[in-house]
């Protein structure tokens, strides 16, 4: 008796859910509220799924949105139970959203996506992508370019582009994921390289050496002098020279002299006017980097 | 090329379904004092009438083709190619132009003869070498030569996916640097020649990558190599001062008519990397990741020097190997372990192992040759001449990271984070060999509501160093000591090696008080305090932004962000020499380097689908501050205690403002027309190089170029021209 109203209950209720479930309605009626959403034809999502995964443009924006006949016979009435039923980003956490996209999107750049440094800082595909931009758009970013969409957060990078020296981002011949993969790496501060090194040498090929003289920060790390974004002194550097070098080197004589702005050794580059080898010399006689 | 990039493109353009092309065109007016490099220095910008931007498109069934250029024939031009089937081939070639225009300042008498040799008319040599004072007859009246490289990359890529799971990928590029830029060759210590470096270089890359990632793992297999070529490597330069070589004194010191430097030599390298991604047991993840990598170097030396009369003379020994058989092999090995016990509640364990092993084989040479000048006519290896045998040191080093953090969402508004993180350097031939240091952090992030988001920072950290041996390297140097100079201070610390505390705060606030308006501040701050007596005591970075902006519907929109960032470095240091190492000559510097950046900008929808209007107004200001004093009184003669003697270095400034107006009207659904107006002032005081010319009678035995970047200011008109079809 007991199992036979536990039955009947469980099959109304699952009735009652089978008859609620929202259902595709294809993306000509999303578009019918949705209409700004128009230009999505022009997206590389909706061209490519139908080759790459066999979904048609129909089915494109339930394919992340899920069915929506609920939100659509909801029409737009938010007290409507059915207008929430569809998937939307900006109510899901960080993880949920960025899992949506990853059911196609696993590999390549993301593949060191979970755990890395942005995905444990809550931050999610939708944060620096917009879908449903058209294809102009570079990599579908959300703020039109990859340097914009990142000075969203780390602004004062973009400060330091602006300096007198700088890497050519601001002129748009690089951009931040020249070096960085903001998606998760195995090297430091999401470097697409294991090291800040590689990562230099990547474009500076000829201070990777080894060379016969070699000067000992430089091999560990170029950072040891200078700043990669962007500085107020020439060639990035960190701090002005003679500074710099006297930072370090307190040997007799030259290298620890004081020196008022009229002497020989602070005109123009410095102490790297005559160690002009400082990142290594091959030369036999080059043990002071000056040949 | 032209023709197959024209069947590429027309072919599928015939029969496509889809095709789109656009180009935008225009003229272009500057007017100012536009003469420095800083102007155009990493772009081309034309005058008169240029091609934007070119795009064709096509789209057959899932097969699309697409060609895009930007600024074709500039100097910053770029171009993309890229063909295929959607989602399963993809192949591409892209070509880019970038140049580093260095300086348009430059002056030199310096004739380019090729492959790296820079010589002076014969006549100018001895007549500069005839009277003191002709020098300053003669240099000034050099003529210029630009100072720039540019860079020109091609590169093309193919990418195959074969089903869905499955990724290839290869590419190859080169990459072509041309162009020269300042070198500075001593012909004795206080003769300097600032002369021109030739740049030929060529690099080029491969890579293979392979991948699977499925469901709940992936692996992906990748290798890389870059092959450095320079054509030129050696820089040979006539002395201004010296046509030939003078006869070697008995100490064997020769006045060198020309020097000789080597230039980068050529190198190879290769990576190859496995890593695996997958889920272990339930709510684990385990991401891994090992690479080889092998770095070689074998460049023939150059001769001990370029000086004939030191180099034929018999008592100068011959170095024992002819090049460096330079090899590096690095590992690197790294692991992470994300356990998610709940969705509240997350524990991530870390590691990773750096080997940067140099198996280059250490050479000691019995003498080298400073300045082209001098070498030891006596026994070189005699405890009585030790100053001239060096040793070189392969450089290596093993980093070591271990961490773990937990995540813990106490609320759904709140979350918490705190974690461990061990770091340990391995070094040989530097004055640390062993290094730890340890860091605790912990982080918040705090969103009430959808409107309000708070995420404060911190972390604190102590470096712990092993023994401090100042004199390792010079031990390893010089084998035989080093002569008469003074090694480093036994109290000295170098700021990469030295013991220290580190604080680390961050704060970032976003506040979005209702869907069209933003606000976001943003504070940062890096404190260290080196246990060091000499050298950098203490430094610290702090900075911070400010952003807002405003959407107002469709129409239009506000923005505005202001930076201001802070470096401040405490450094003590003495003047030394021998028989003078005394406290009271020491100095302090305290240097201070302060930069700001504003930005304010507005969009505007004047007619909506028709009239757009777009402002925009940067400056970015900055200073440089060098403060420097003796904290006692000197000792020492007068000329010591000039040397010893701390001022204060003329303050250092940058400014840039930069005013960009565009207005944009939309005439038909292709055709639209491009206005703008963008103004630039750039203004730099730098007391090191501002003024300097190729002769300074305060310093008359040397020659400079002369290259500076200047001051400039440039107004910009263009009138453009945008189809669409």
């Amino acid at each position: 008796m007991i199992a036979s109203i536990l039955l009947a209950a469980a099959t109304a209720v699952f009735a009652q859910d089978a008859k609620s479930a929202p259902e595709f309605v294809g993306a000509s009626k999303c578009l019918e509220c949705h209409s700004d959403r128009e230009h999505f034809k022009e997206n590389i999502h909706a061209k490519a799924w139908p080759k790459a995964k066999g979904i048609e443009y129909e089915k494109s924006c339930e394919t992340c949105h899920g069915p929506g006949s609920k939100h659509a016979e909801a029409a737009g009435d938010r007290a409507d139970a059915g207008f929430a039923t569809i998937k939307s980003f900006k109510k899901l956490t960080a993880k949920e959203a960025s899992q949506t996209c990853l059911e196609c999107h696993k590999g390549g750049d993301r593949f060191h996506w979970n755990s890395s440094v942005h995905d444990s800082k809550d931050v999610s595909c939708v944060s620096c992508h917009s879908m449903h931009r058209d294809d102009k758009a570079e990599h579908l970013m959300a703020k039109g370019s990859v340097a914009e969409t990142c000075y969203q957060c780390h602004n004062v990078k973009k400060s330091q582009f602006m300096r007198s020296s700088h890497m050519p981002v601001r002129e748009g011949k690089m951009t931040c994921t020249n070096c960085h993969n903001p998606h998760g790496s195995q090297g430091p501060t999401l470097l697409k390289q294991l090291t800040v090194n590689e990562n230099c040498t990547s474009c500076h090929a000829e201070k990777k050496g080894p060379f016969l003289w070699e000067h000992p920060p430089v091999r560990e790390n170029c950072l040891n002098c200078h700043n990669p974004h962007g500085s107020q002194h020439a060639a990035l550097l960190k701090v002005k020279r003679p500074r710099l070098c006297q930072q370090c080197h307190l040997e007799g004589n030259h290298p620890a002299t004081a020196s008022i702005p009229t002497n020989l050794h602070l005109a123009s580059r410095s102490c790297t006017e005559c160690h002009a080898q400082i990142h290594g010399s091959n030369h036999p006689s080059g043990v002071r980097f000056m040949r | 090329m032209n023709a197959i990039l024209a069947v590429l493109l027309l072919v599928p353009a015939v029969r496509a379904t889809e095709a789109t092309v656009s180009f935008d065109l225009g003229g272009q007016a500057v007017m100012g004092n536009t003469d420095s490099s800083k102007f155009q220095e990493y772009v081309d910008v034309p005058e008169g009438v240029y091609v934007d931007n070119i795009c064709v498109e096509t789209t057959t069934g899932s097969f699309f083709t697409r060609l895009s250029v930007s600024k074709p024939s500039l100097k910053d031009q770029h171009a993309d190619f890229e063909f295929g089937d959607w989602g399963r081939h993809r192949a591409y070639v892209s070509y880019d132009e970038t140049p580093h225009n260095l300086s348009n300042t430059a002056r030199s008498f310096l004739i380019n003869e090729g492959q790296g040799r820079y010589t002076l008319p014969d006549g100018l040599q001895t007549d500069i070498q005839t009277a003191a004072g002709n020098a300053g007859l003669f240099i000034p009246w050099s003529p210029g030569v630009p100072l720039r490289v540019d860079r020109k990359t091609g590169k093309i890529g193919y990418e195959y996916n074969p089903a869905g799971l499955w990724r290839a990928k290869m590419d190859y590029g080169v990459e072509k640097r041309d162009g020269q830029k300042i070198y500075g060759v001593s012909f004795g210590h206080g003769q300097l020649q600032e002369v021109l470096e030739p740049i030929d270089y060529y690099t080029h890359t491969a890579s293979f990558g392979l991948e699977r990632a499925g469901e709940n793992d992936g692996w992906a297999f990748r290798y890389d190599m870059q092959a450095f070529e320079n054509n030129i490597n050696n820089l040979s330069v006539d002395n201004f001062a010296r046509l030939t070589d003078s006869a070697i004194t008995g100490a064997g010191a020769s006045s060198p008519g020309q020097a000789q430097v080597a230039l980068p030599p050529d190198n190879m390298s290769h990576q190859v990397s496995v890593a695996y991604t997958g889920k272990l047991m339930e709510r684990t993840r385990l991401d891994v990741t090992a690479a080889y990598g092998y770095l070689t170097q074998n460049a023939a030396f150059l001769p001990l020097t370029s000086n004939k009369l030191i180099l034929a003379d018999p008592r100068l020994p011959k170095p024992t190997e002819g090049s460096l058989h330079g090899e590096i092999e690095t590992w690197n090995l790294a692991g992470k372990w994300n356990w998610k016990i709940s969705d509240d509640l997350q524990v991530n364990l870390k590691g990773r192992h750096y080997d940067l092993n140099n198996r280059t084989p250490r050479i000691v040479l019995a003498q080298y040759v400073p300045y082209d000048g001098t070498f030891s006519p006596t026994d070189p290896t005699a405890a009585s001449n030790p100053t001239r045998r060096r040793g070189s040191m392969p450089l290596d080093y093993a980093k070591s990271n271990l961490g773990a953090d937990v995540y813990y969402a106490i609320s759904k508004s709140l979350s918490f984070r705190t974690g461990y993180d061990w770091e340990h350097y391995k070094r040989h031939h530097r004055e640390v060999a062993d290094q730890h240091e340890h860091t605790m952090s912990a982080s918040f992030a705090f969103k009430p509501s959808p409107v309000f988001e708070f995420r404060p920072s911190y972390s604190y950290s102590r470096r712990f160093i092993g023994e401090y041996n100042h004199e390792a390297v010079a031990e390893e140097m010089y084998p035989l000591g080093e002569g008469t100079s003074l090694g480093l201070m036994e109290e000295a610390r170098r700021f990469d090696m030295a013991a220290r505390t580190r604080h680390k705060g961050s704060v970032k606030i976003d506040v979005s008080p209702t869907d069209f308006w933003n606000v976001g501040v943003d504070y940062g701050l890096v404190e260290d305090d080196y246990e060091a007596d000499y050298g950098v005591t203490a430094a610290r970075t702090h900075y911070y932004t400010f952003d807002t902006s405003v959407g107002i519907g469709d129409f239009g929109s506000v923005y505005m962000d202001y930076s201001w960032e802070m470096a401040l470095q405490n450094m003590r240091n003495r003047y030394r020499a021998t028989g003078l190492d005394l406290y009271a000559n020491d100095w302090i510097g305290y240097l201070k380097d302060t930069s700001q950046t504003f930005n304010v900008g507005t969009n505007w929808r004047l007619i909506p689908e028709r009239l757009d209007l777009g402002l925009d107004y940067s400056l970015t200001f900055s200073k440089g501050r060098q403060e420097n004093r003796n904290p006692s009184k000197l000792a020492g003669t007068g000329a010591q205690q000039a040397s010893a003697a701390a001022v204060n270095l003329p303050n250092t400034y940058s400014r840039l403002q930069r005013l960009a107006a565009a207005l944009n009207f939309k005439w038909t659904e292709h055709i639209k027309t491009l206005t703008g107006y963008e103004f630039q002032k750039y203004r730099e005081t730098d007391w090191a190089q501002d003024g300097l010319d190729p002769f300074e009678p305060a310093w008359s035995t040397s020659v400079f170029l002369g290259a500076t970047q200047p001051s400039y200011e440039a107004h910009i008109a263009r009138l453009g021209f945008s189809y669409e079809f």
